[in-house]
């Protein structure tokens, strides 16, 4: 169960996004992807569940495989790939409806439930496994879009985890937050890689450091050095990911 | 020092000018409303409101203009139904099938454009000729059809504004959790909501109140049609034909139908309002 990429080329129009990436993302464990801006970091994120394929003008080349699928080439289901792998965005996005259902949905598009107690089960768990249970509990049914951001980006992760997924994609899922929501966050990362496998792009090099057991270190569209968080972050090999750990650019 | 006072010179002089051209505004609405109240009220009454033209209407005997009336709400509410089932798709297909930056949705959106500004005349007359071709008459359905092709482009690029400021963050948030563009619809139409109510009522308020394009489609009858082959009458058509009347008291009507109309806009606002400000609750 792990997701490996086998020589990625993206273009998007006349840019080369992504270049011939090769690299393998380890199964419950946190997998942090970093480098400088438009290093095509996101993009790499985008592609692990094909999101990149509402991007005008783009063409993928090699081979993403998610538990041994290619899911790029085989004409495998995208909706159902999706639901396997979740996302947490940059900015909360709260769906334009009540918490509760903002957590159902997902379960009602898959319908994982034929019965409502099930579902009702469903959005209380995953609103306790994120912690938000207590501060709502009573107001369920208000609108989403009145919780705070920080409340909203766990709701985000809530409704993620309600459909069950495999892997959690996080794209700067801390950058919006207020420090003490961007802890929270991140600790609930590290409970939750004991049952997920957890893959975060971040532009924070100590939010890496903090929680990564693995890290991807990307340059202009290229690999340039993974492995352990210990060995790229104490040992580097490559002399741009020593120049980039020590902030000579960002 | 100098610098200061001539800053406040022109914002002072800049907030004059802003309160003046609102109370121009003011004063038009103002005077409208007062000029239609005052000399609607003298013909209204209820058997203007509740009868159908009697012997001798046009010459300012008894009846009432029910027949235009009913023949408004019933082209207006058949119009509005069938632009909107038409519309919503075309807006969803723009903005959530096609890519952004797709040159198709620029075309169509060019098209839009263009048959917004074409006046209602021409599309009467465009109707008129369909009507031909087909060999119908005057009827409920060509006036229902014309309204129709006359709304779709205000609904479409009402929708399409409130939905182009839709943000993508919330489709991918949709699709992420495995929801097919087809599901993510449900999330497209509670977002957009208030924009709908919005086209909704500018629609409304364009189709009721055209007089051009319903004068040689729907026709104009003394009666209620019971078919959609029946010509109907609509209010704008009623003040039109009893205002060119030498007679004071049928003139007097024509006042009387268009304070009919303009209550009939107003309560459609009041409502529109109220219904946006109830589906926005959920808006992020």
């Amino acid at each position: 169960m792990s997701i490996e990429v086998q020589n990625l080329n993206v273009h998007i129009k006349d840019n080369h996004i992504l270049k011939n990436v090769n690299v393998t993302l380890p199964e419950k464990q946190i997998t942090c992807i970093i480098g400088p801006s438009g290093c095509g970091k996101t993009t790499l994120l985008r592609t692990l569940n094909r999101l990149i394929e509402s991007t005008e003008g783009v063409t993928i080349e090699g081979k993403v495989l998610v538990d041994g699928q290619d899911i790029i080439h085989s004409g495998s289901e995208v909706t159902e790939l999706r639901r396997k792998i979740g996302l947490v965005s940059q900015r909360p996005c709260p769906l334009p409806m009540s918490i509760f259902d903002n957590v159902a949905y997902g379960c009602r598009i898959n319908k994982m439930f034929n019965k409502r107690r099930l579902l009702i089960y469903q959005v209380q768990k995953n609103l306790k496994a994120v912690g938000l249970w207590d501060e709502i509990r009573g107001r369920i049914r208000t609108p989403a879009s009145r919780l705070s951001i920080g409340q909203q980006q766990r709701l985000c992760l809530a409704r993620s985890l309600a459909v069950e997924p495999e892997y959690i994609l996080a794209d700067e899922a801390t950058s919006a937050l207020d420090p003490i929501s961007a802890k929270t966050i991140e600790d609930l990362f590290v409970q939750l890689k004991e049952q997920y496998s957890i893959i975060m792009v971040t532009h924070t090099l100590r939010q890496a450091l903090r929680i990564a057991d693995h890290v991807v270190f990307m340059y202009l569209g290229e690999i340039i050095e993974e492995g352990s968080a210990e060995e790229v972050f104490n040992h580097p090999q490559q002399e741009l990911t020593k120049k980039y750990l020590s902030g000579a650019f960002s | 020092m100098r610098i200061s006072k001539s800053k406040k010179i022109s914002e002072e002089i800049a907030k004059v000018c802003m309160c003046l051209a609102m109370l121009i505004v003011f004063g038009f609405v103002f005077s409208v409303l007062w000029t239609i109240f005052s000399k609607g009220m003298k013909a209204m009454s209820w058997d203007m409101v509740s009868k159908l033209p009697g012997g001798g209407f046009y010459i300012g005997k008894e009846g009432g203009f029910l027949n235009a009336i009913v023949g408004s709400l019933y082209i207006v509410g058949a119009s509005t139904l069938i632009g909107l089932l038409i519309s919503i798709p075309v807006v969803f297909f723009l903005n959530v099938y096609l890519k952004k930056g797709s040159k198709v949705a620029y075309l169509a959106r060019l098209a839009f454009d263009v048959l917004f500004g074409v006046p209602s005349i021409v599309y009467g007359a465009f109707g008129f000729t369909i009507m031909i071709f087909f060999g119908l008459r005057t009827s409920l359905l060509g006036g229902i059809i014309v309204i129709t092709l006359l709304i779709i482009p205000i609904f479409i690029r009402t929708m399409d504004e409130a939905t182009r400021n839709f943000p993508r963050d919330i489709l991918d948030a949709s699709f992420a959790l495995g929801a097919t563009r087809l599901e993510t619809l449900k999330v497209v139409l509670r977002q957009i909501a208030p924009g709908i109510a919005t086209a909704t009522l500018l629609s409304v308020g364009r189709a009721i109140g055209d007089a051009a394009s319903v004068m040689f489609t729907a026709g104009y009858t003394d009666s209620i049609p019971t078919s959609l082959s029946q010509p109907a009458a609509t209010l704008p058509l009623a003040v039109f034909f009893q205002l060119q009347s030498p007679i004071p008291e049928v003139v007097d009507r024509a006042y009387a139908a268009a304070l009919v109309l303009t209550v009939i806009v107003l309560a459609l606002s009041i409502t529109g309002r109220f219904i946006t400000n109830r589906f926005s609750k959920n808006k992020v």
